[in-house]
């Protein structure tokens, strides 16, 4: 096989790889609002993947926050912009590193643990069992761990606000010495709800995307171990970059006018 | 009243002709096991059945519809009559025996999740556990125990057929013994009908009422499991004797 031959078949399996998801994406959206509904399995989906991340989200977040506020100190003192940093420190979260950073992290997380769970499910015939029972795999695995993420990350993604904006508050109080009162007043002089929203609308997307991705690849997992490894590693990787890819695209659609 | 009809099925994969025209029927009550060697296309023939693969050609009807030509809905309302015993079990490992057994029965609204574990209680002494095991995981019980909990999940919603896919693999002579014995118990019992696919003749002599014989993608014998010894097929005799010889007929 000479090299065209191999990158047109690359890229045919690429297409074919596209088209499946996005037919994969769609029978999920519809199935959400179809019955049956198992209740049981949205709320244990919740609790694993957005509950049990919130301490890896609001870890992600403090130090972030805490960064900033020392890294705009250093820049912002040279030219006696000290002022300002309770604004970027707000913005930058509230707006870009908030959603992002927490996407990276849940894409990382739960991301992972959707593909290998899901592609152990199918290397050991349990999807294959589902079917047999009558169990509509996409309504019982696959909906509950989308509408987790997407109703999960804005939620993690107020917190990862909350939590990276106190992380900066606490060095410019305790490290920096600022007035706390004039610190926290200029966080929130600037801060309109539009920064907070288009943050929450990129979680969701967000949400949507490692979800899809993630479940994608669990669910056609082939191959055994060797197969599900593969999987996980692709669903990491492909969520990861769809976080970032996504945030471009969402930040000019939001900001860019 | 015929059960499951197999009509003339094709299936390849690439250039590999799997099946090539496949028929077969299993009437109420009856129990028919199909025999052959690796590789031989018994498990994409079971996979085809159950509808997980799509035929090249040919149809498969259950209680007289055809897979093919129903809705969503109609296929999970027909798949609740089905029973399948899987070769590795496929026992949901992060739910407890209690709740793999009651499942199904649950899933289907046929009983609420608080009487779930009653209900599997009932199956679980039926296949000769003890309700200790109840609740386990999966993971913490031998192989032998995970086929007779395959086995449990397999009948609880009082199927009409079941599948068994290579029910004793993997498994010693004595726990073979008792699984054949529970199979045809149970499906007695039941008064369902019943493919088994396996190579293992003992237990296929055990379980089955006829037989067919699966080789290169095509059913090479048919017939009731007492005349298999008769038969004077080449392929068949090299089977029932186990022969090894330097090319498989």
């Amino acid at each position: 096989m000479n090299i065209f031959q191999g990158l047109g078949n690359t890229c045919f399996k690429a297409s074919q790889a596209f088209g499946q998801w996005v037919f994969f994406v769609g029978r999920a959206l519809f199935s959400v609002v179809r019955p049956p509904i198992y209740w049981r399995q949205w709320g244990k989906q919740f609790f694993h993947i957005a509950f049990l991340s919130a301490p890896v989200v609001g870890l992600t977040a403090i130090f972030t926050g805490m960064v900033l506020a020392l890294q705009s100190y250093t820049g912002f003192s040279r030219f006696s912009a000290e002022s300002s940093i309770a604004t970027v420190v707000v913005l930058s979260i509230v707006r870009e590193l908030g959603p992002v950073l927490t996407g990276l992290m849940v894409a990382g997380r739960v991301g992972a643990s959707i593909a290998a769970e899901l592609g152990s499910m199918r290397v050991s015939d349990q999807i294959s069992a589902l079917w047999t029972m009558g169990v509509s795999a996409t309504n019982y695995l696959i909906v509950p761990r989308l509408v987790a993420l997407v109703v999960g990350m804005p939620l993690l993604v107020l917190c990862a606000d909350a939590i990276g904006v106190f992380g900066g508050w606490c060095i410019a109080r305790f490290v920096l010495g600022f007035n706390w009162i004039l610190y926290t007043r200029e966080t929130f002089e600037f801060l309109r709800i539009d920064d907070v929203m288009s943050g929450l609308i990129k979680a969701a997307v967000f949400g949507l995307m490692i979800a899809s991705i993630s479940c994608y690849q669990g669910y056609y997992a082939r191959g055994g171990a060797q197969g599900v490894g593969e999987a996980t590693t692709r669903a990491v990787v492909l969520s990861s970059i769809t976080v970032l890819l996504m945030n471009y695209v969402l930040t000019s659609l939001l900001f860019v006018r | 009243m015929i059960a499951l009809e197999v009509k003339n099925i094709w299936k390849s994969f690439g250039s590999k002709h799997v099946l090539q025209g496949v028929n077969l029927s299993v009437m109420e009550g009856e129990s028919l096991v199909i025999l052959g060697g690796s590789g031989c296309g018994k498990s994409v023939l079971l996979r085809i059945i159950l509808g997980m693969l799509k035929p090249d050609k040919g149809s498969i009807f259950l209680w007289g519809k055809d897979i093919s030509a129903i809705s969503d809905a109609e296929r999970r309302a027909l798949m609740i009559k089905i029973g399948m015993l899987f070769q590795h079990s496929a026992l949901f490992d992060s739910l407890t025996v209690w709740e793999n057994i009651a499942f199904g029965a649950i899933a289907s609204k046929k009983i609420i999740r608080k009487e779930g574990y009653d209900f599997a209680k009932k199956f679980v002494e039926k296949i000769g556990l003890d309700v200790s095991v109840l609740s386990l995981f999966p993971t913490d019980l031998s192989g032998g125990m995970q086929k007779r909990v395959g086995l449990a999940r397999a009948i609880a919603q009082q199927p009409s057929l079941i599948f068994f896919d290579e029910p004793t693999t993997g498994l010693d002579p004595l726990m073979c013994r008792l699984i054949d014995d529970l199979i045809l118990h149970n499906v007695r019992s039941l008064k369902a009908a019943s493919v088994t696919i396996t190579h293992d003749l003992i237990s296929a002599k055990r379980v089955g009422d006829r037989v067919a014989m699966l080789y290169e993608g095509r059913i090479l014998w048919e017939g009731a499991i007492d005349h298999i010894d008769a038969c004077k097929d080449p392929y068949v005799r090299q089977f029932l004797e186990a022969r090894c010889v330097d090319k498989v007929l």
